[in-house]
C-alpha cells in the first residue's frame, strides 16, 4: 500500500511524517537513532558508501571534505556542484566526480524514505520565497529518490495547516506564523476558523537562519583567538563550525559559554558573552523585524489584531530572536509543542488532503473539514514596450498581471497594444519577481515565446494577456490577438528539469 | 455627445367634420389659426437663431476633479457654447489647439503651437504638437445654448516653445469630421472644411525650458554634459580611458542621424571638444556647480536624465562605485531638481551591475548616500524607506543575474545594519 507521506527537507534538519490510520499525521524516526529529525548531512565516501544524517556529521570530523551541509541553500543555483574533495559547492561542470545539489538531496530523501516502506508519493515542503529553479531541483531530487511529488507547500503554511489541526486547537483568527530555521527565515500571517486555513500574505529571507548565527560566533571565536595568538582561525573548519553551534545553543539557556577551540596556534579556552552574540546577529534581528512589519503592512493589519504569533524552527531558542518578536508584537509568542515537527506533519495532512480517494474512512473523517486557501507569492507579469512619463522615453519594462498575496486560484487579464504599423509578431514572455519590480533587469524570465500576428494591420491592435494560477502552482498563460483570434497558450508547472536517468547513474551508493 | 436639436415643426394637422359650414367655417378658423400659428412660431425660431452667439470657448485654470482619478494635477478647463451646426452633415469635428503667441523681430505678433509629448492621442501624430479633437453629432441647427465641458488639460503635459511668462491662444475649431491639420494649422485646401472657430487668449507661465529654445540650445546642452561627465570621471584623481571612452561614444550618438560628410565634421568638432574639456577637467578646472546652473536654464527634463544615464554610466566605467563619485553624483542629482525617485531607480540598477561599490562601511553617512535616503526626514520616515529598500534588495537575491544576486546580498547587509542604528 502507497502511504500518505509528508517531508520537511530542511536546511539542518530534515523529517519525514505519514498520516496514520486514523488520520493522524506521525513523525517517523529514524529506526538507528530513534530520533525523529535527522541532520541534513550527507557523507560521501571514496569507495560507494554514503552516510545520511548522525553518522554522517560523525563522518565530518574526520574526513570534513567528504561532507556536504546546507545543500538546501544551494538549491537556487545551476551551476553548482558538491566536490568530495573540496567538501564545498563550487561553481563547476558536472562530471562523474562530483554532485549536483538536487543529487546530495536525492540522497537525504531516499535516507527518511527507508525509514517506512510504501513512500511512493509525497508532499514535499520548500521556503515560501523559493526560486522557481530551486522547486525544480526539490522535484528533481524526489524523482531521483524514486518518490513522486504531489504537490510543494509552503513550509510555514504546512506548520499552520499542523496547528489547526491539533485535536481540541483553539486557533481562531488571524495567525503569525513565525519560522526561523536553519537557513531560511519565513513570516505568514494567515486567517483560521476552526480547520479552515486562509493565508493571507508570506514574507521571507532565504539567508536568513540558525547556520548565520553560527558563522557569527565563528567570526568572533576567530577575532579572539587572534587577539590572544596574533592569527585567525580557518572560518571554514567543520569542526570550529561544530563548535560554534555547540556554544550558540548553550547561550540560549546561558548567559556565557567558555569552549576550546583548537587553531593553527593550538588550543585556547574561549568565552563568549550572550550580549557579544545578540550584538553580532544585530543585523540579522533587524531583518527579523523588518519582514514581520512588512507581513502586517501586507495584510494590511497591525499587531493588536494578530490573535496568536506561532513560532516554528529550531531557531526560535534563540532568546533574543524571541525579544525581537516580542518587541514588534508587543505581546509573548506562543511557542509550538514541537516546532521541529510541525511542517512534516502538516505537510502529510497537506498529502491526505490531496489523495482523498486513497484513504480510508476515519482518514477521511478526520480530514474532513480541513480547508487550505493559499496565495500566489511573487508577482507575475510580462515584458512591454512602456512609455516612462518622468524621463519621457519609451522603453521595454515589465507589466506586472498578478499580484503578490493574490488569492489562488486566481485569473488576471490586462490589455495591451500592438505598438507599431504592420507589427507581425509579438514576444510573449512570462516575468517573476519578488517586489514590484518595472526594469526588466530585475525581473526572472520564467517562459519566453513568440506569436505571429497577421501582416499590415495598423498599430494598436488589442492584445489579451491572460494568466490563470491554480493552487497546485501551475500558471496558465495565454497571448490572444482579439482581432484575428490567434493565440499563444503555455502551462508553467514546478516540474523536474533534466534528464533524470543521467543524474541517476552516479548515485549507485549504498545508504547508511 | 447629444445636442438639444431644434428641428422647426411644419407640419400642420387638419381637423374635419360632417357639417359643411362647420366645415368652412373650422377650416377658416384653421387657416387663420395656423396661419397667425406660424407666423408665431417663424418669429420664435428666427430670434432663437438670433440669439444663439457664434462658436465660444472659455478656458480657466483649476485642478482636475476627482474623478479623473490622476490626482489634482493643475489643469486647463476648456468650455465652449454657440454654434457647432454643420449644413449637411450629421456629424462634426472639434479641434482644440493651444498656441504661444510671440512678437518676432519685426515686432508682428506670431504663433507657435504647443506641444504635448506625453500623450500621442493629443497630437497630430506627425508632429507632436498638441491637438485634441472631438466628433460631436450635430445638424444644420446644431448649437449649445449654455457653456459646455470640452476637456481638462493636465498643464503638466504641456510643452511650450519658450520659458517664462507666455500668452497662449487656445483655438477651437470646428471643422468637416476629415480636415486634416498639419504644424497646428489647415492647410489652403483644407480650408474649406472649417465651419466654426473660437479663441482666447490666457496668461501662462512655463517654468520647463521651451522646446524650440532647447533645440536651439542643443549642442550647447550637449557639451555642457560632456564637461560635467569630464569631471566627474576626474573627480577620483585619475581620469581613464574607459571613462573617457564611454563620453566619446555618448557624444558620438548625436551623429547617428547625419549624412556621412556632416556626421564626419560634427565627430571631428566633438573630439576637440571633449580634447580641450579633457584638459580643463583633469587640472580641475571645471566648475561642475556654474555648469548645471546653465544646464538648469536651457535643459529639459530629457536632457536632464539624459545626462544621469551618461554619469551613471561614467562612474562605473572602471566597475567600481567609489565614494567620491557617489557623493558627486548626488550633489549634481540635487541640483538638477530631478525626481529623487526616478533617480534612485537609475542609480540601483548601476548599483546592482557594477563590480564593486566603495563605501566608509556603516559610518560617515556614506551608506545613507548610497541608499539615495534624504537627510531631511524623520527617523521613522527613514525607517520605513530602509524596509522597503530591503524588501527590494531581498527580493533580488533570487535574481538570476549572478553579480545581482550577490550585490543584493551586501545590500542586505548594509540595509539591516544602517538600519539597527536608528533603533525603528
Ligand atoms: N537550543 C537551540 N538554541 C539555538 N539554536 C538552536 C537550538 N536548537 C536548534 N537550533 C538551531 O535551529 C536550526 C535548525 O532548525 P530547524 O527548524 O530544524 O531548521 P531547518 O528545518 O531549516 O533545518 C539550526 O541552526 C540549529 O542550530
Amino acid at each position: 500500500m502507497s502511504k500518505i507521506v509528508g517531508i520537511d527537507l530542511g536546511t539542518t534538519f530534515s523529517a519525514i511524517a505519514i498520516l496514520d490510520d486514523l488520520g493522524n499525521p506521525e513523525v517517523l524516526a529514524n529506526p538507528d537513532t530513534n530520533s525523529k529529525i535527522t541532520p541534513s548531512v550527507v557523507y560521501i565516501g571514496k569507495t560507494d558508501k554514503v552516510l545520511v544524517g548522525d553518522k554522517a556529521k560523525d563522518a565530518a570530523i574526520a574526513e570534513p571534505n567528504r561532507v556536504a551541509i546546507e545543500v538546501k541553500r544551494e538549491m537556487e543555483n545551476e551551476d553548482v556542484v558538491f566536490d568530495p574533495t573540496k567538501g564545498t559547492f563550487i561553481e563547476g561542470e558536472k562530471n562523474s566526480k562530483n554532485f549536483t545539489p538536487s543529487q546530495i538531496s536525492s540522497l537525504i530523501l531516499s535516507k527518511l524514505k527507508d525509514y517506512t516502506t510504501g513512500v511512493r508519493k509525497a508532499v514535499i515542503t520548500v521556503p515560501a520565497l523559493f526560486a522557481e529553479r530551486a522547486r525544480t531541483a526539490t522535484i528533481d531530487a524526489a524523482k531521483l529518490a524514486g518518490i513522486e511529488v504531489l504537490e510543494l507547500i509552503n513550509e510555514p503554511t504546512a506548520a499552520i495547516l499542523h496547528y489547526a489541526n491539533l485535536p481540541g486547537s483553539s486557533l481562531s483568527g488571524r495567525i503569525l506564523v513565525f519560522d526561523l530555521g536553519g537557513g531560511t527565515f519565513d513570516v505568514t500571517i494567515a486567517k483560521v476558523q476552526g480547520k479552515i486555513v486562509d493565508v493571507i500574505t508570506s514574507r521571507g529571507d532565504k539567508h536568513l537562519g540558525g547556520t548565520d548565527f553560527d558563522r557569527e560566533i565563528v567570526k568572533l571565536l576567530s577575532e579572539k583567538y587572534k587577539k590572544e595568538k596574533g592569527t585567525g582561525l580557518n572560518e571554514k573548519d567543520k569542526k570550529i563550525q561544530d563548535i560554534a553551534e555547540k556554544i550558540k545553543r548553550i547561550l540560549s539557556v546561558k548567559e556565557k559559554v567558555s569552549e576550546v577551540v583548537d587553531g593553527p596556534k593550538g588550543p585556547i579556552k574561549i568565552e563568549i558573552t550572550r550580549a557579544q552574540f545578540e550584538k553580532a546577529i544585530g543585523r540579522y534581528l533587524e531583518q527579523i523585524k523588518m519582514l514581520v512589519e512588512d507581513a502586517l503592512e501586507s495584510a494590511d493589519c497591525t499587531h493588536e489584531q494578530i490573535k496568536q504569533t506561532l513560532l516554528v524552527g529550531g531557531s526560535t531558542r534563540v532568546p533574543c530572536v524571541v525579544e525581537t518578536i516580542k518587541k514588534v508584537m508587543k505581546k509573548n509568542p506562543v511557542k509550538g509543542v514541537n516546532v521541529d515537527e510541525a511542517v512534516a506533519s502538516g505537510a502529510a495532512i497537506y498529502a491526505g488532503l490531496l489523495s482523498k480517494k486513497d484513504l480510508n474512512a476515519a482518514q477521511k473523517k478526520s480530514l474532513d473539514k480541513i480547508e487550505l486557501e493559499d496565495v500566489c507569492n511573487h508577482y507575475l507579469g510580462t515584458l512591454v514596450v512602456a512609455k516612462d512619463h518622468e524621463r519621457n522615453i519609451l522603453g521595454v519594462a515589465n507589466k506586472i498581471i498578478i499580484e503578490r498575496d493574490t488569492k489562488l486560484p486566481c485569473s488576471k487579464t490586462v490589455e495591451v497594444e500592438t505598438l507599431y504599423d504592420g507589427q507581425a509578431v509579438i514576444e510573449c514572455s512570462v516575468t517573476q519577481s519578488e517586489g514590484p519590480e518595472k526594469d526588466k533587469e530585475f525581473v526572472t524570465i520564467l517562459h519566453e515565446s513568440n506569436l505571429d500576428l497577421p501582416k499590415n494591420r495598423p498599430a494598436g491592435q488589442p492584445i489579451k494577456v491572460t494568466y490563470s494560477y491554480d493552487k497546485s502552482g501551475t500558471i496558465h498563460v495565454e497571448f490572444l490577438d482579439v482581432n484575428s483570434k490567434k493565440k499563444y497558450e503555455a502551462d508553467l508547472k514546478p516540474m523536474g528539469s533534466q534528464s533524470i536517468k543521467d543524474l541517476k547513474k552516479d548515485l549507485n551508493f549504498d545508504i547508511e | 455627445m447629444n445636442l438639444p436639436l431644434i428641428i422647426p415643426d411644419n407640419q400642420i394637422t387638419l381637423l374635419s367634420g360632417d357639417v359643411w359650414i362647420v366645415y368652412v367655417i373650422g377650416i377658416i378658423i384653421l387657416i387663420l389659426y395656423n396661419v397667425f400659428k406660424e407666423k408665431d412660431e417663424k418669429n420664435q425660431l428666427a430670434e432663437e437663431i438670433a440669439s444663439i452667439p457664434q462658436l465660444e470657448i472659455k478656458v480657466t485654470k483649476t485642478k482636475l476633479p476627482e474623478e479623473i482619478k490622476l490626482g489634482p494635477m493643475p489643469s486647463f478647463k476648456v468650455e465652449f457654447k454657440g454654434w457647432v451646426s454643420h449644413p449637411t452633415d450629421p456629424t462634426i469635428k472639434l479641434n482644440l489647439f493651444i498656441k504661444d503667441v510671440y512678437l518676432n523681430d519685426e515686432g508682428e505678433e506670431k504663433l507657435m503651437p504647443v506641444s504635448c509629448p506625453v500623450l500621442p492621442d493629443w497630437t497630430e501624430g506627425t508632429t507632436r504638437f498638441l491637438r485634441i479633437t472631438e466628433e460631436i453629432n450635430t445638424s444644420p441647427f446644431g448649437h449649445f445654448k449654455e457653456f459646455t465641458h470640452f476637456k481638462f488639460i493636465p498643464i503638466e503635459y504641456l510643452s511650450g516653445p519658450f520659458k517664462g511668462k507666455r500668452k497662449l491662444r487656445f483655438s477651437l475649431i470646428a471643422t468637416d469630421v476629415d480636415a486634416q491639420s498639419d504644424w497646428g494649422a489647415f492647410s489652403k485646401d483644407q480650408v474649406s472644411k472649417i465651419r466654426h472657430i473660437a479663441s482666447t487668449d490666457i496668461d501662462h507661465t512655463f517654468t520647463e525650458v521651451g522646446f524650440l529654445e532647447n533645440f536651439l540650445n542643443r549642442e550647447q546642452i550637449e557639451n555642457l554634459s560632456i564637461k560635467v561627465a569630464l569631471a566627474i570621471a576626474a573627480s577620483d584623481g585619475n581620469l581613464d580611458q574607459k571613462e573617457l571612452n564611454v563620453i566619446k561614444e555618448w557624444a558620438n550618438l548625436s551623429t547617428t542621424k547625419l549624412e556621412e560628410k556632416e556626421a564626419k565634421e560634427k565627430k571631428k568638432k566633438i573630439s576637440n571638444f571633449i580634447k580641450e574639456a579633457y584638459v580643463e577637467a583633469k587640472s580641475k578646472k571645471i566648475s561642475v556647480s556654474g555648469l548645471i546652473e546653465e544646464l538648469n536654464d536651457k535643459a529639459i527634463k530629457e536632457q536632464k536624465y539624459e545626462l544621469v544615464d551618461l554619469l551613471l554610466k561614467v562612474v562605473s566605467a572602471d566597475d567600481e562605485l567609489s565614494k567620491e563619485e557617489d557623493v558627486m553624483l548626488n550633489k549634481i542629482v540635487k541640483k538638477l531638481e530631478i525626481d529623487q525617485k526616478t533617480y534612485n531607480q537609475m542609480k540601483n540598477k548601476t548599483i546592482a551591475s557594477v563590480g564593486k561599490i566603495e563605501t566608509d562601511d556603516y559610518s560617515s553617512g556614506s551608506d545613507e548616500q548610497l541608499l539615495g535616503l534624504s537627510d531631511e526626514v524623520t527617523n521613522e520616515e527613514k525607517c520605513k524607506e530602509l524596509r522597503k529598500l530591503y524588501s527590494k534588495w531581498n527580493g533580488l537575491t533570487n535574481s538570476s543575474n549572478k553579480q545581482t544576486k550577490t550585490r543584493a546580498k551586501e545590500m542586505v547587509k548594509k540595509i539591516a545594519t544602517l538600519r539597527s542604528k536608528y533603533n525603528c
